[in-house]
């Protein structure tokens, strides 16, 4: 009876609001142009994600109804499944597309979705219990071997997202479970500065090492400050200051090409007609949206095929230009009670297994939506990241409800251990 | 338990805070960046989003027509039709041209070395991958549509001359505009690709020839295929306005085919009363489809550097000495400085005149005997002429010159006339130096052979001043422009130019022609008084230049002729001719109705006499 009582309605409630206006963007998306005749897809494609959103309804009853212990006793064979999916996927061959997709008869999946609940559930279990400490370098290098796995696997697609999204979900996963801050700074600081770098060497011309320099002294501070730490303290500096002495050499060497490849993918918008159209024409779509925008099915940017992926990736460009600006805000509110929601059932939850997961479900959701929006506002690279619950596609959909469920079991459940 | 309950919950109330606090920063620096694009930057990307769906279409105006006096069309449009790519991405564009160039067997290289100028000059633009394209390859493009979706076959107006070679130099020819052209053009008229008149008439009427264009709004997908019109603004094109001439195309044909037999030359036949060039001949000419085509880099070689020069106008850029044809004005100069009796005898003309120590020689060498003015111009007597100028002014003389309109453009409708040179007193001061010349030089000029030159057009309006009555008339080829028929030619009389010495001048012209001791009297025309004078004029790099200038009918003129052929001998011999030609074709109607058409006894003879060697 209690559980009853506890069941988390506004997590549905947010679920269905999002899901409902996928649907709607899916099938404006497709709208036919008054004087377009080959499109008759909308329909099809809005019963396809149907088809999904009730296959992820199966997943969110799985997540849902399943006592959270059995997802930790079968945490390693679940993973080992995804493994070896992986590495089967590398093997199935498609001309002119990345390895990504395994055909089940009529639908395709991606195995590497499913690899993010793999990778959840078998760090919580590693991590969870009094001992289970992630500042032992033992435990640390299980769960990080557990990680580079299908990591690489995943780069080798190349699917550079969603092998992006499996760190961001580490991190705060370490955090949670006590990783000090001191160390995750020492892991994300040597990137921060070669992205300081490079931007420095060809950017900012006149001031080629001041950003990176305010960066070094605000980590010098840092280290000061936690002196305690002798041994990491000085790593943490010894590894920026390596980085700022070996990379300016290493960028010289590269071709220009690839020195170019870099720059846009850190800087989408300064290629305009070559890989930077499309990230130039979703920002179009988003700003001629306005505040209120053009209204539904009134899209010009879409229906003219400006946006690409308009289905997929860059579906939030369709409803910045047709619901502006208050389209936008409603969608990241909606998202964030998401969120809001996982960090407190996280810290409600009296398992450490649950809390855990509860907070990688927490940064994927959070990790999905922040870079596929700042992608399609042209802030973050062109990553093929998709908007959940939004955009259309089978696997992560699943993958989402499936979250979801396990949100959902959580604050039912929440006083188990 | 309790414990370790305690320490984790105080811990992770602390960690939640924080990762809630990380997550509400990123997604407000998300809000931050949509209000930007949204509201700050909004109407900028709003007018980025209509110009992504709707483009101006040009709608190219057709250039005018050039018709002749007539209405006889010399110069049109045909269509001629590009395969052009739409394209807003370098990479797309040079897929879709690899692709294309492979279908038809292009050389692709070529294409793309197109393409590169292209894009640097363009971006956007849609690229003609095949200009002029004929049936075949049109066809080809239109069968696979499915293979080229974006692919546009676009029709433009290609400039014909429909006549080839017809009056080149008067009509000139259009080519593709230059760069510089384009940088000082309004974009509104002139586009990369389009062409621009670049020599005569097409150059010099190029702003009313050229018409206004017109625009449509399509609206188009990402690929820049065209989806269909939208209501609203859309201008019709304006063609360009209709340039009728006053040349006559039947004319100036038969001429230009007479004179090519004889070598290198020019003619120029214009109306003595108003100036309106009928007929104006260079020869050799060049075919202006050539540039309209396109030109090959080897045909421009060979225009540009072949001997003959078949660019150069003769009539209007090139200047000859006007050997013996000046001797009208010097005749004008003498009877109105009253330098001399014309009834008086005044040289026993030996072949040669003295003068100080020096001789100067006369071109019979056997000379003429007695001579007064009247004969001296009729027989071209050069001893004459000598003996006045011995006391003639070297001004008097440049004043007549420029009086009948020597040393300065006469106006017409082309560009790149000459001047001429007419030499005086200040002339050969600054080439010669002050008293460093003599009278000697004067005595040379007066038969038109010292520093004296003059263009076609000039001499020919000499004529023309001499026939209408002493009236300096402005040669012309525009009749009218559209309907502008308002063009105002300028006729001015000439002030010191007395009806006794016209009286004179024609009589002693008429003479040369009518009078049987006359230099170009097998020239006369049956049932046609005609008057004229002749000239050689030495030339230093070869043969003799043979000249004519002459008028027609002698009593009541209406056309005067000027005719030059290079380095063919005496005017006399090869020059008359040509214009007594030009008479009988002009005059064709009325010599017809005036007597039966056979037995044409003047054309027999000339036919079968030959050639006289008598003439100057």
């Amino acid at each position: 009876m209690k559980a009853i009582r506890d069941f988390d309605w506004m997590i549905c409630l947010t679920v269905a609001l999002l899901c409902i206006l996928g649907l709607a963007l899916i099938y404006s998306v497709f709208y036919p142009h008054e004087d377009d005749t080959v499109n008759h897809t909308n329909l099809l494609y809005l019963k396809k994600q149907l088809l999904w959103i009730l296959i992820g309804c199966i997943a969110m009853f799985i997540g849902f109804t399943i006592p959270f212990r059995y997802f930790e006793t079968l945490a390693y064979m679940y993973y080992i499944i995804c493994v070896v999916l992986l590495v089967g996927v590398l093997f199935i061959t498609r001309t002119g597309q990345a390895h990504r997709w395994i055909s089940l008869g009529p639908i395709s999946i991606q195995p590497s979705e499913f690899t993010k609940i793999a990778l959840l559930f078998l760090w919580a279990r590693i991590l969870s219990g009094y001992t289970r400490n992630p500042n032992q370098l033992k435990r640390l290098v299980i769960v990080l071997g557990v990680f580079i796995v299908p990591f690489l696997f995943v780069l080798k697609e190349p699917d550079l997202g969603t092998a992006l999204v499996f760190f961001a979900m580490l991190l705060p996963v370490l955090y949670w479970r006590g990783f000090r801050g001191l160390h995750i700074l020492f892991v994300l600081s040597p990137f921060i500065s070669s992205i300081l770098l490079i931007y420095g060497q060809e950017i900012a011309q006149n001031h080629k090492t001041l950003p990176f320099g305010i960066y070094i002294v605000l980590i010098l501070i840092i280290a000061y400050r936690r002196r305690a730490f002798l041994l990491e303290s000085l790593l943490l500096v010894a590894s920026n200051v390596g980085v700022g002495l070996v990379l300016p050499g290493l960028w010289s060497n590269l071709k220009e090409y690839q020195q170019d490849r870099i720059l846009n993918f850190l800087n989408p918008g300064s290629d305009k007609l070559g890989a930077g159209w499309q990230v130039f024409q979703s920002k179009i779509a988003i700003g001629s949206g306005g505040i209120t925008g053009k209204g539904y099915l009134e899209g010009t940017q879409k229906a003219l095929e400006f946006l690409p992926a308009k289905h997929t990736d860059f579906v939030f460009s369709v409803l910045g230009e047709e619901l502006g600006f208050i389209g936008a805000l409603a969608i990241l509110v909606l998202f964030f009670i998401l969120i809001y929601k996982a960090l407190a059932l996280a810290e409600k939850s009296r398992s450490e297994f649950a809390s855990t997961v509860c907070i990688g479900i927490a940064a994927y959701f959070f990790f999905q939506v922040f870079i596929n929006v700042a992608m399609t506002t042209g802030i973050a690279p062109v990553t093929g990241i998709p908007l959940p619950f939004i955009s259309y596609g089978g696997s992560s959909i699943v993958v989402s409800f499936f979250f979801i469920g396990f949100l959902l079991n959580c604050s039912v459940r929440w006083f188990e251990y | 338990m309790g414990k370790r309950a305690s320490w984790d919950e105080r811990l992770g109330r602390t960690r939640r805070r924080w990762l809630q606090a990380f997550a509400v920063f990123f997604f407000l620096v998300l809000l931050i960046r949509l209000f930007s694009l949204q509201a700050v930057e909004h109407a900028g990307y709003a007018k980025d989003a209509e110009k992504n769906q709707f483009q101006r279409l040009r709608i190219p105006a057709p250039r005018g027509l050039i018709v002749d006096r007539n209405g006889e069309v010399l110069v049109d449009n045909v269509p001629r039709f590009d395969v052009v790519v739409p394209w807003k991405r370098e990479e797309s564009a040079l897929m879709m041209i690899r692709k294309l160039s492979n279908f038809l067997t292009l050389d692709s290289t070529a294409v793309f070395a197109r393409f590169d100028i292209w894009a640097k000059k363009n971006a956007g633009l849609p690229f003609p991958v095949v200009k002029d394209a004929d049936k075949l390859i049109i066809s080809a493009v239109r069968e696979n549509v499915d293979l080229f979706p974006q692919l546009r076959v676009e029709t433009r107006a290609r400039r014909r001359y429909r006549k080839g070679l017809f009056a080149s130099h008067l009509l000139g020819y259009v080519a593709e505009i230059s760069d510089e052209e384009l940088a000082n053009s309004d974009p509104r008229d002139y586009q990369a690709g389009d062409v621009i008149g670049k020599t005569g008439l097409e150059l010099y009427c190029e702003e009313h020839l050229h018409g206004i264009h017109g625009y449509r709004v399509v609206q188009v997908n990402a690929w820049g295929t065209v989806l269909g019109d939208v209501d609203g603004p859309s201008i019709a094109p304006r063609t360009g306005r209709t340039v009728k001439l006053t040349i006559d195309a039947k004319i100036q044909a038969y001429l230009e085919e007479r004179l090519a037999r004889e070598g290198t030359g020019a003619v120029v036949m214009m109306n003595v009363h108003d100036g309106a060039v009928i007929a104006a001949v260079s020869i050799p000419r060049f075919d202006p489809n050539s540039f309209a085509a396109g030109i090959n880099q080897e045909e421009w070689d060979r225009l540009h550097n072949e001997e003959s020069k078949p660019l150069f106008n003769r009539y209007l850029q090139a200047t000859y000495p006007p050997g013996s044809t000046l001797k009208v004005i010097s005749a004008s100069v003498a009877l109105e400085n009253e330098l001399v009796d014309p009834e008086e005898l005044l040289v026993y003309c030996t072949g040669a005149h003295r003068f100080g120590n020096r001789f100067f020689k006369c071109w019979r060498e056997e000379g003429h005997g007695w001579m007064d003015l009247h004969n001296a111009v009729v027989q071209s007597c050069d001893s004459y002429f000598f003996k006045f100028a011995e006391t003639l002014d070297v001004d008097e003389l440049a004043e007549a010159a420029r009086a009948f309109g020597l040393g300065s453009r006469t106006g017409i409708e082309l560009r790149g006339e000459a001047r001429g040179l007419v030499p005086d007193r200040k002339y050969y001061d600054n080439k010669l130096g002050k008293g460093e010349w003599t009278q000697g030089h004067v005595l040379n000029n007066v038969i038109g052979q010292g520093e004296f030159l003059s263009t076609l057009l000039q001499m020919c309006r000499v004529a023309a001043v001499i026939a209408n009555g002493g009236y300096l008339v402005s040669p012309h080829v525009i009749h009218s422009i559209g309907d502008d028929y308002h063009v105002v030619h300028p006729k001015r009389e000439i002030g010191a130019l007395s009806k006794r010495t016209i009286q004179f001048l024609k009589r002693a012209m008429r003479g040369v022609v009518e009078d049987k001791d006359g230099t170009a009297h097998w020239c006369r025309v049956d049932g046609l008084q005609t008057a004229g004078k002749t000239g050689t004029s030495q030339n230093p790099h070869g043969k003799d230049h043979a000249w004519f200038i002459g008028y027609a009918p002698a009593n009541d003129p209406v056309i005067a002729i000027a005719v030059l052929i290079e380095n063919a001998g005496h005017g006399g011999e090869f020059a008359a001719p040509l214009a007594r030609d030009a008479y009988r074709k002009y005059f064709e109607k009325q010599l017809a109705e005036q007597k039966p058409p056979v037995g044409d006894q003047t054309g027999l003879a000339v036919g079968l006499g030959g050639r006289h060697r008598e003439s100057n």
